[in-house]
């Protein structure tokens, strides 16, 4: 059954016409052409459609869509300003951090909730608040490498 | 993968959520992230679902000496670990919260929803083309068991986290349901059948958790088996509360329980006769370990490790949970 949907993103105002069952992943992707957040396993374990909800990292393919009104939601989208990226996606380049590019904009939603609540983590902090997010190129260490320096300024 | 056809709908209250699960067919959601993914697998096709979470005022956690904790059925895991009280007084609740799943599955699921976690097997958590192979189980709403052959119930495994430290720390639930409310010890909470986990009417909710104070001398801590540090459910799980009393630490009480040892956290009985009024040492703990490792029954029905180094896993954790209850109850 569709229904109106009105849904905050990256400061945005969007209202579409969406079925009562779709996740929020799928709204973002195929309704509102978002389609930064990825869908990896669909199933809350692999991270790749982490997106920020009110500031926490929450997982998109496991969030009804219509349980998300109301609420400040941040995509990989709303990063960058004016075209320069975020310090993390920054970073990440420079670090070589990305390889498929997939998981990335997963673990840079899990590194940016983190760092706007603690913004000099330990690399301990820094793998925990990854450790919902599965990479498998790079074997992480550029990961937790580019945060580091992201949240140093570097 | 896409979920099946449900209608959404919010309530705004308890008592309103209450009558719309009791028009049939409807299941509660907060976090959602058991209920998700067990739609998206068919294994459960609600007519719909009520979004609990937009109930305002329920994500409260409270301590005071009076009343002990207090947790709101909307409070969410992560809550639980970043409450001062919480981190001083029950550091099995930070650690059992910490472990379950990810950070992400952390900020979304609730500590209730947590403990009404379904039974999982890895017959029935699979996609409806995986299960089409097979006749379906008693849990998928067939008439018979893949784990146990011949069984005449469901032995699917009870693998929430927090649940055993809550049961250790002498926790209560309150029930709220539209014929009025009930308060019961959590481990009336659990049947014990794989098929039908949670003891609750299909109008029934957990509106509060409640703990009693911390006592003077007393400790707890929480421990999991599991293959990955993050992510995964455990393959056996102990949480064991303690109190010393005296300036050696001689033990004056324990309590042990186990998750994903049964279909149902469960606690081992008669843990605290073998070690009463012995000062607390490993040596001293082994007819608790041994007790704990008698308790639990694990099935070949989670990936990740056999039945019988699970069941021996048991012993392992009680102790290294004891430890962590001990660090805490000696402390002060």
């Amino acid at each position: 059954m569709k229904r109106a949907l009105k849904l905050t993103v990256n400061d945005e105002d969007y209202e579409v016409l969406a079925d009562t069952h779709r996740t929020l992943l799928e709204v973002l992707r195929d309704s509102l052409g978002l389609t930064g957040s990825k869908e990896g396993c669909g199933f809350g374990a692999c991270g790749a459609c982490t997106v920020l909800l009110d500031g926490k990292a929450n997982l998109a393919c496991l969030t009804l869509a219509f349980s998300a009104q109301g609420k400040q939601i941040t995509t990989i989208e709303g990063l960058a300003v004016n075209g320069k990226l975020h310090p993390i996606q920054d970073a990440a380049v420079r670090y070589g951090a990305i390889q498929c590019g997939f998981c990335t904009p997963g673990w840079i939603m899990s590194a940016k909730a983190l760092l706007d609540e603690k913004p000099k983590p330990t690399e301990l902090e820094v793998k925990t608040a990854i450790s919902g997010n599965l990479c498998r190129c790079t074997g992480y260490v550029k990961i937790i490498e580019s945060i580091i320096a992201a949240s140093e300024g570097k | 993968m896409k979920l099946p056809r449900i209608d959404y709908l919010e309530a705004k209250t308890l008592p309103e959520a209450c009558a719309l699960l009791a028009q049939g067919d409807v299941l509660a959601c907060a976090g959602g992230t058991d209920l998700v993914p067990s739609m998206k697998h068919r294994v459960k096709a609600p007519r719909a679902v009520v979004n609990l979470k937009a109930i305002g005022g329920l994500d409260y956690i409270t301590y005071s000496e009076k009343d002990g904790l207090r947790i709101g059925a909307l409070a969410t895991l992560r809550d639980l670990q970043n409450n001062k009280s919480v981190q001083q007084k029950y550091p099995a609740l930070v650690q059992s919260a910490a472990m379950v799943g990810t950070i992400q599955l952390q900020n979304m699921g609730t500590v209730a929803g947590n403990l009404c976690l379904d039974t999982r097997c890895y017959y029935y958590n699979q996609s409806s083309f995986w299960r089409s192979a097979r006749p379906a189980c008693y849990k998928a709403g067939g008439e018979v068991c893949h784990v146990v052959k011949r069984s005449d119930h469901c032995w699917a495994c009870y693998s929430g986290d927090t649940a055993p430290a809550f049961m250790v720390l002498g926790a209560k639930v309150k029930v709220v349901g539209s014929k009025g409310e009930r308060v019961i010890a959590l481990k009336q909470l659990y049947s014990g059948d794989g098929q039908k986990p949670i003891a609750l009417a299909a109008d029934e909710l957990v509106a509060e958790i409640q703990v009693p104070a911390r006592a003077a001398g007393s400790g707890s801590g929480y421990t999991k088996l599991r293959i990955r540090k993050a992510i995964d459910f455990p393959l056996m799980g102990a949480a064991v509360w303690m109190q010393l009393e005296g300036k050696a630490g001689v033990v004056k009480d324990i309590r042990v329980a186990l998750t994903a040892a049964d279909s149902a956290p469960i606690e081992v009985p008669g843990a605290a006769k073998s070690i009463q009024g012995k000062p607390y040492s490993e040596e001293n703990l082994a007819e608790v370990m041994e007790a704990s490792y008698k308790k639990a029954r694990p099935v070949d029905c989670v990936i990740g490790g056999s039945p019988p180094y699970r069941k021996k896993m048991a012993r392992v954790f009680v102790k290294r949970a004891a430890n962590l209850a001990y660090q805490q109850a000696q402390a002060k």
